[in-house]
């Protein structure tokens, strides 16, 4: 009697867990739909100038306007560049799971992001401060991989406003990980609050959209979250992620 | 192609090359970065061909068709986009738009479909001018002679005329004749289009 109960809360068990598997597997397939879509036309932008200039700069050769001609074949050079810009990064998007992820130091990704974006930093008159632990932060990922999610949210507060104020503090909440990014900036406009972290959602004039949802898609991949933390007066994201058991 | 194109794009790069395009070919151009940067000055632009893209934040393409409407400005409009939403082409259409081309949009596709706006453009205009000249020729006639040109465009004899308006047949032909030296035209047909677009029936 008692194991005929116990079999059948198994099998409920297996059932619930199957239905989960439908769903998130339904979720991702609704949002590979969108993904197609505003793919299709974030592409359609860049190709749309290229064929256009191209067109142009038909007519131009046939009148020998040399000097009109250079001037379209730049531009035309910078959208096919941004053409690969998306691309790339609808590659690392639909990159099948790997299992790269190691042991790696939380303190050393943010230093490092601090150093690659040390000169754009100072172009814009911005200064990153680091305020991270003394003891070891180690989480479970892939290194290339944390550090493009924490350039990704420097790079958002730097452009979010010239002599930016950028704060990153890292510390150890529990058994997880916690980086918190924040900026002085004028914060993420409230139209687009709500979906920031939604493929193609971009406040800027030649943003792609696709930083923060990507960021977000690998540190899912890590076992960790993020969230744009609301009700502080700076522009604060912040990521967890769990700690590496060594 | 004579007449300004207005176009409507959000993104920068594409508003410019579309602009270039279609200046190197001679199309004059006059860009707008967002549907309500067009809308606040629409009523103050010649009328021209309108190219709009109907994914753009705020109000789509497609809302401003129909607020463009809204304001009484019916001017040929051709759709591009980057993704084939059939029902938003389907939308468009219904909106009144001529054309519906996918981005990236094809140079000869959409001169071709810019020539079409600007002569539905001139045709409109036509007509309307043809309206009120008939509108100023039916409101240059006397109240009797204006009786008398409704019942000549409904079909009724001089004879009828007179019975019904209790006048003699000769009266009548007078008047007739009146009208037709302000219409500058006998022929009964073109008496009763006269009427027809007067009334403001197409
Ligand atoms: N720190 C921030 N302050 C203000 N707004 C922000 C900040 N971070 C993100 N945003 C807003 O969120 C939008 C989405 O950011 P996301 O990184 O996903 O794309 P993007 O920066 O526009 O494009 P890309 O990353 O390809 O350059 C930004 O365009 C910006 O409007
Ligand atoms: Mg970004």
């Amino acid at each position: 009697m008692k194991q005929r109960a116990r079999r059948k809360e198994a099998e409920q068990r297996a059932d619930l867990s199957a239905l989960e598997t439908r769903l998130a597997h339904a979720s991702r397939v609704n949002a590979m739909g969108e993904m197609a879509s505003g793919m299709a036309h974030e592409l359609a932008q860049p190709l749309t100038a290229i064929l256009s200039q191209a067109q142009a700069g038909r007519h131009l050769v046939r009148r020998g306007d040399v000097e009109g001609l250079a001037r379209v074949l730049d531009d035309t050079v910078a959208q096919a560049q941004r053409g690969a810009d998306i691309l790339e990064r609808l590659q690392r998007w639909s990159r099948p799971n790997r299992d790269l992820a190691q042991a790696c130091s939380l303190n050393d990704a943010a230093l490092r992001v601090k150093r690659l974006l040390g000169r754009e930093a100072q172009a814009k008159g911005a200064v990153v401060t680091l305020d991270l632990p003394n003891t070891l932060l180690q989480v479970k990922a892939d290194p290339v991989e944390l550090e493009q999610v924490i350039f990704n949210l420097v790079r958002n507060a730097l452009d979010a406003a010239d002599r930016a104020r950028v704060l990153l503090r890292a510390r150890r909440v529990g058994d997880r990980a916690v980086l918190e990014v924040s900026d002085d900036g004028p914060g993420v406009p409230a139209d687009i609050r709500e979906r920031v972290f939604e493929p193609f959602v971009t406040g800027k004039k030649d943003g792609t959209g696709l930083g923060l949802a990507l960021c977000q898609r690998l540190v899912e991949e890590m076992g960790g979250d993020m969230e744009l933390v609301s009700g502080t007066a700076h522009t604060t994201f912040r990521l967890s992620l769990p700690i590496a058991v060594s | 192609m004579s007449r300004t194109v207005y176009l409507v794009d959000d993104d920068e790069t594409v508003r410019s090359a579309l602009t270039l395009l279609l200046e190197t070919v001679g199309v004059t151009v006059k860009s707008f970065a967002s549907p309500e940067a067009f809308l606040t000055q629409a009523a103050n632009l010649p009328p021209g061909c309108l190219i709009l893209d109907i994914r753009m934040p705020a109000i789509s393409g497609l809302k401003l068709q129909e607020k463009l409407s809204a304001q009484g400005i019916f001017w040929p409009t051709v759709i591009i986009s980057g993704h084939g939403d059939i029902e938003a082409c389907r939308r468009a259409f219904r909106n009144g738009a001529i054309d519906y081309l996918r981005k990236p949009v094809d140079e000869q596709d959409l001169i071709d479909a810019i020539q079409k706006g600007q002569a539905e453009l001139e045709a409109c205009q036509q007509r309307a001018a043809e309206r009120a000249e008939a509108q100023a020729l039916v409101s240059a006639l006397s109240p009797r002679e204006s009786e008398v040109l409704e019942m000549i465009a409904k079909g009724v004899t001089t004879k009828q005329i007179a019975h019904a308006l209790g006048l003699s047949p000769r009266t009548v032909e007078s008047h007739r004749a009146a009208i037709a030296a302000k219409a500058g035209t006998t022929s009964t047909a073109e008496l009763t289009r006269f009427w027809l677009e007067a009334q403001g029936d197409p």
